[in-house]
């Protein structure tokens, strides 16, 4: 009933007070802060990635050899050919099996009228512009029989097109020279490297031409990792442990051994970033939970101030009527208000700065169209936690408050 | 909401705002308080101080009393028992027939909002709230709605001459008009009693004698008041003086 009346009370009182109040907030203002902060950007990272992979389809599982990623267990000498491509395949294990990228990639020196570059170059079969969802922007994707020919045709991106050519109509057909070979270049499609910050500035040939020409004798054969397509609603992890099954018996490898392959899901991969993105924003709580604790501390030790030099008025409201509990409700909603002001402040500073992240983020990469993400649940959680912190901090004070005696109160000097 | 719930337990139900004033003028001379071997005693470490020593009084509706006393007389701590500011060590308080014998915090709050009024020496208003919320504030720990307390307070205003002063604070207000602010607090919820402690001390010669006047104004209208004061030409104002000396009553 007199709740309006204490909250008009608590708020006169803040303005009567501004600094002291704004210096005792800010305790709260940066624990709230950081708290908006990293739920709102890691949702914001958590959007991008998810937009980045479903673009590419979630029905795509990568393949590499353990052994190149580091000490993981696997074996350095088992590598992934050609033939074990084809015979997974025709794998009756895997009848959802639609397509698979293989590709070996190369670094090489290329010439452009007498100009030198460093670039690298995938070869693939024909399945990696579907798999890599490649937009074609001029010319046309080299052919099955072109891949099986070994021509010397070149897919280059869009970028790379325009900075050496002026336009993509220009590239085509024009040639480079890759470690003295001529190539014609048949196509350019849009470079990824823009779009995603997990692709390089890479060009496309055919795998066969590669390997014959650029490939030592005995990596012939040999392909860097595989992108495996499945039918859309296959479950993601029957299949998964059905390639490792054929994979391990494709290569004669004793599954306790050890992993010697690298098998990463699309789904996979989220999963691991959300347990990443958990830790951060655990990690970044904590701090935000001791910025609290000591936020919280400094609006305990302005209530008490607070109780301390309205003595007189605590004990005339006890004088005609005031009781302990309505005394006590009085300083808590005073410690609240305090606490909820500075989590609002903090809820906007949180929002302002990820904005500013994501703002600065987009003005420095372009490309990859980050957006904005409002996460209603952390306004919430930080009103929650921030009233919380007033009831927390304020109860002692408030407590104190009610329990004083109205005659030494109202003489208190 | 608990004034009402309060009345019962004390047994004051009778005294509704409505039948309060007819009451009084009906049974005038019935005693209002009735302290029996009344004590009151400190405890300053293991040292007793006995502020009040065993005091019987009777006060009757519409007495005006004066209690005057050097200081260390107890004549304070006596007027804190009977405003049921504090709680005695023994004897009894009989209040309008109710024999008052728990005095928990919580039932002595309830008390002092019903039945007391208050007027300070130095006033006791808060600060940068207007007048008109100074006055209400007993009111609204009444559980008054904030609008209806509002109203009530008005009207206390213009009874003690400020109603063109509603809006103003406490140090927008001289001295004298501040008491009278706290005269129209302490009048709000048509209290039994009003103490009043030092009325005038912080008041020059010439508003003493305007706050004087509006007590004895009240008087005049049926109220009971006890003063405390140790200036002999205030004290004329009342119709009865006490004196205390060592925690006695020592001449009345």
């Amino acid at each position: 009933m007199m709740l309006v009346t204490h909250f008009q009370t608590a708020i006169k009182q803040l303005l009567a007070n501004k600094g002291k109040a704004a210096l005792t907030m800010l305790g709260v203002v940066i624990g709230i802060g950081s708290v908006i902060y990293i739920m709102t950007l890691g949702e914001v990272a958590k959007k991008f990635l998810l937009d980045q992979i479903s673009q590419f389809g979630t029905n795509v599982i990568e393949v590499a050899v353990a052994g190149e990623f580091g000490p993981f267990g696997g074996s350095e000498d088992v590598t992934l050919t050609v033939s074990d491509v084809d015979e997974l395949k025709s794998s009756t294990l895997l009848p959802e099996l639609t397509k698979i990228s293989a590709g070996y990639s190369v670094t090489k020196n290329i010439e452009i009228d007498g100009k030198k570059f460093t670039t690298s170059i995938l070869g693939d079969t024909i399945d990696v512009f579907e798999l890599n969802h490649l937009n074609l922007m001029g010319g046309r994707f080299y052919t099955e029989s072109e891949e099986k020919n070994a021509e010397r045709v070149v897919v280059i991106g869009d970028v790379f097109a325009e900075d050496q050519f002026g336009s993509i109509k220009d590239a085509i057909n024009e040639h480079i020279t890759i470690d003295g070979t001529k190539f014609a270049i048949i196509g350019v499609v849009e470079d990824i490297s823009g779009a995603s910050p997990f692709a390089q500035n890479i060009s496309y040939a055919p795998r066969n031409t590669i390997h014959r020409l650029f490939a030592p004798a005995e990596e012939m054969n040999d392909v860097g990792y595989m992108l495996i397509e499945f039918e859309q609603g296959t479950n993601s992890t029957s299949f998964e442990q059905r390639l490792k099954y054929e994979l391990n018996r494709i290569k004669g490898i004793d599954e306790d051994e050890g992993d010697a392959f690298l098998i990463v899901s699309r789904q996979q991969f989220l999963e691991i970033f959300d347990t990443i993105l958990l830790g951060i924003q655990a990690f970044v709580s904590a701090i935000a939970g001791i910025s609290l604790v000591v936020g919280g501390i400094g609006i305990m030790n302005i209530m008490l101030v607070t109780v301390k030099e309205r003595t007189k008025e605590i004990g005339l409201r006890k004088a005609v009527g005031a009781k302990n509990s309505s005394v006590l409700i009085q300083f808590l909603i005073e410690s609240i208000a305090l606490t909820t002001l500075g989590g609002l402040i903090g809820i906007a500073a949180g929002l302002g700065l990820s904005y500013l992240s994501v703002f600065a983020a987009n003005t420095l990469q372009p490309g990859w169209g980050i957006q904005f993400v409002f996460v209603p649940s952390s306004i919430a959680l930080a009103c929650g936690v921030a009233i919380t912190t007033g009831i927390i901090f304020g109860l002692y004070p408030a407590i104190k408050a009610s329990r004083l005696h109205p005659i030494e109160s109202l003489r208190y000097e | 909401m608990y004034y009402y719930i309060f009345r019962q337990i004390v047994g004051l139900e009778d005294y509704s705002r409505n039948t309060m004033t007819k009451h009084t003028t009906k049974e005038q001379d019935d005693p209002l308080i009735e302290v029996h071997k009344l004590t009151k005693t400190y405890w300053n470490g293991d040292i007793p101080i006995r502020a009040v020593r065993g005091v019987n009084l009777t006060i009757k509706e519409g007495d005006f009393i004066a209690l005057m006393g050097p200081s260390g007389s107890g004549k304070s701590t006596f007027m804190n028992l009977l405003a049921f500011l504090d709680a005695p060590s023994s004897g009894r308080y009989i209040f309008s027939g109710s024999d008052i014998k728990d005095f928990d915090d919580d039932y002595l709050a309830e008390l002092r909002n019903a039945v007391i009024g208050f007027v300070f020496q130095q006033f006791h208003l808060l600060p940068r709230t207007s007048a008109l919320d100074n006055v209400a504030l007993p009111m609204l720990y009444a559980g008054i709605r904030k609008r209806r307390a509002r109203e009530h307070a008005y009207e206390m205003l213009k009874k003690v001459g400020l109603e063109d002063r509603i809006y103003h604070k406490p140090n927008e207000l001289s001295g004298g008009q501040q008491q009278r602010v706290s005269i129209a607090r302490a009048l709000i919820n048509e209290p039994k009693v009003i103490f009043c402690d030092e009325p005038t001390g912080n008041l020059d010669s010439k508003t003493s004698i305007e706050i004087m006047d509006i007590l004895k104004k009240l008087h005049k209208e049926g109220k009971t008041l006890i003063m405390v004061t140790h200036e002999p030409h205030i004290a004329k104002y009342a119709s009865r003086t006490i004196y205390m000396k060592d925690g006695s009553i020592s001449q009345s």
